[in-house]
């Protein structure tokens, strides 16, 4: 019998039944996980989850642009400002940015600042306009003297233009009792 | 001649004698492999048998062999990348971004936006003659790790706060969720602070901004985690 070659008699043999049973098993545990994979990489993550990292990613890096200035590379500074901004935020930068060099020129400060965290408080796709919070650290380092790092609360209003979402409106949240209009009131629809 | 003739017919039968002992020769060696085969040489010696085997399941053997060793190799590689595929399926899905669903889900984000500054407010929120109210209303709205910070916090409060006869309001300006997902969340939050010394009336405001790790136990959103970015 065993020296029939045909498939009925390797079957037979106990060593290659086994294999091929593993070599089965192996075959549908790979054709599901291949399967799950492929479901898993086509669906990606929902693309208004992928809107909202990328509009915080975005505001993020605007609020830090908007606090980093150095006097020796003005011009680049405000440039990114500007880049970084639009609408009243945009003209405002624009209207003041003259007086703001000469004023930068005289005080000699390099500023940098670290975001500690930053998240999104409303975010209306169809609309293009979001509302971000963030914890900015912010080092001034004067022309004399040590850095004075200081903790800074902003808050922005985020707009969508055909190159990415910029800065409509940045500022700090006031303390005291006349302030919590800002930032609050936006239900995160 | 008939001697002739005789020797000749003799000559004959010796020829076909032969050719008949031959025939039955090859019969019987064929008989005997047959045998051997049927009977897998049970009348045979041992030795005889082993051969016999040997011979006829070499190549058989050989090519099973073959066969395990091949769809060994195949369970290996199909094996491998189903394990390959089954990590990055997870990962794709339990991607940051896939499981959060911080303003994706807006009602979710907002009940947790509501509930964390409604645990905010009276936690940081005291008045120097009952520090021990608000101290006992927190332990319902902490869990995890935030028991212990809040109670090193607090004890400080307890410390200094009649002296000064401090009253303090904490009202929560701005949440923002930066991750949701499932009974977890964390949160942005800043809060004013109104301090007022009830001895000389004097009020003064403060900022305050913190991020909440936030987990829905019991049925409400309870502080796990409160850090102050001091670190």
């Amino acid at each position: 019998m065993t020296t029939k070659p045909g498939l009925r008699g390797w079957v037979s043999e106990p060593l290659v039944a086994t294999a091929l049973v593993l070599a089965a098993l192996a075959a549908v545990f790979a054709t599901w996980a291949g399967w799950s994979w492929y479901r898993a990489s086509a669906a990606g993550p929902p693309q208004d989850a992928q809107l909202r990292d990328q509009v915080l990613q975005a505001g993020e890096q605007a609020v830090q642009n908007f606090n980093t200035l150095d006097y020796r590379k003005v011009a680049a500074g405000l440039a990114l400002w500007e880049q970084s901004s639009t609408g009243p935020l945009h003209t405002e930068i624009m209207a003041g940015r003259a007086q703001f060099e000469r004023q930068i020129a005289r005080t000699k400060t390099i500023t940098t600042a670290r975001i500690l965290d930053g998240a999104l408080t409303a975010l209306n796709a169809r609309a293009g306009t979001a509302r971000i919070i963030a914890a900015v650290q912010i080092t001034v380092t004067p022309a004399s003297g040590s850095p004075v790092t200081k903790q800074s609360r902003l808050a922005g209003i985020l707009t969508r233009t055909p190159s990415g979402w910029k800065l409509s409106a940045l500022g700090q949240v006031p303390v005291g009792a006349a302030s919590p209009a800002s930032g609050k009131g936006s239900s995160g629809g | 001649m008939a001697d002739k003739n005789v020797k000749s017919a003799e000559a004959a039968e010796d020829r076909e004698e032969a050719t008949a002992a031959a025939a039955t020769d090859d019969q019987q060696g064929a008989e005997n492999t047959q045998g051997a085969k049927d009977t897998q040489g049970a009348k045979d010696t041992q030795g005889a048998k082993d051969t016999q085997a040997a011979r006829e399941t070499e190549p058989g053997r050989r090519r099973a062999w073959r066969a395990a060793a091949a769809l060994g190799a195949a369970t290996v590689v199909l094996g491998a990348f189903g394990a390959w595929a089954t990590v990055h399926a997870n990962s794709e899905r339990n991607s940051a971004a896939a499981q959060n669903t911080a303003l994706t889900d807006g009602p979710a984000t907002a009940a947790v936006r509501r509930e964390v500054a409604a645990t905010v407010n009276p936690i940081f929120s005291y008045n120097y003659a009952h520090t021990g109210a608000t101290r006992r209303a927190a332990q319902g709205l902490l869990t995890g790790p935030a028991v212990r910070q809040y109670d090193t916090l607090f004890a400080l409060v307890t410390k200094n706060a009649p002296a000064q006869k401090l009253i303090v309001t904490t009202r929560v300006t701005n949440t923002g969720v930066e991750m949701l997902n499932g009974d977890r969340a964390r949160l942005l939050v800043f809060a004013n602070q109104q301090d007022t010394r009830a001895g000389t009336g004097q009020t003064s405001y403060a900022g305050a901004m913190f991020a909440v790790t936030a987990r829905h136990q019991g049925g409400r959103w309870k502080i796990e985690n409160i850090d102050t970015f001091s670190g």
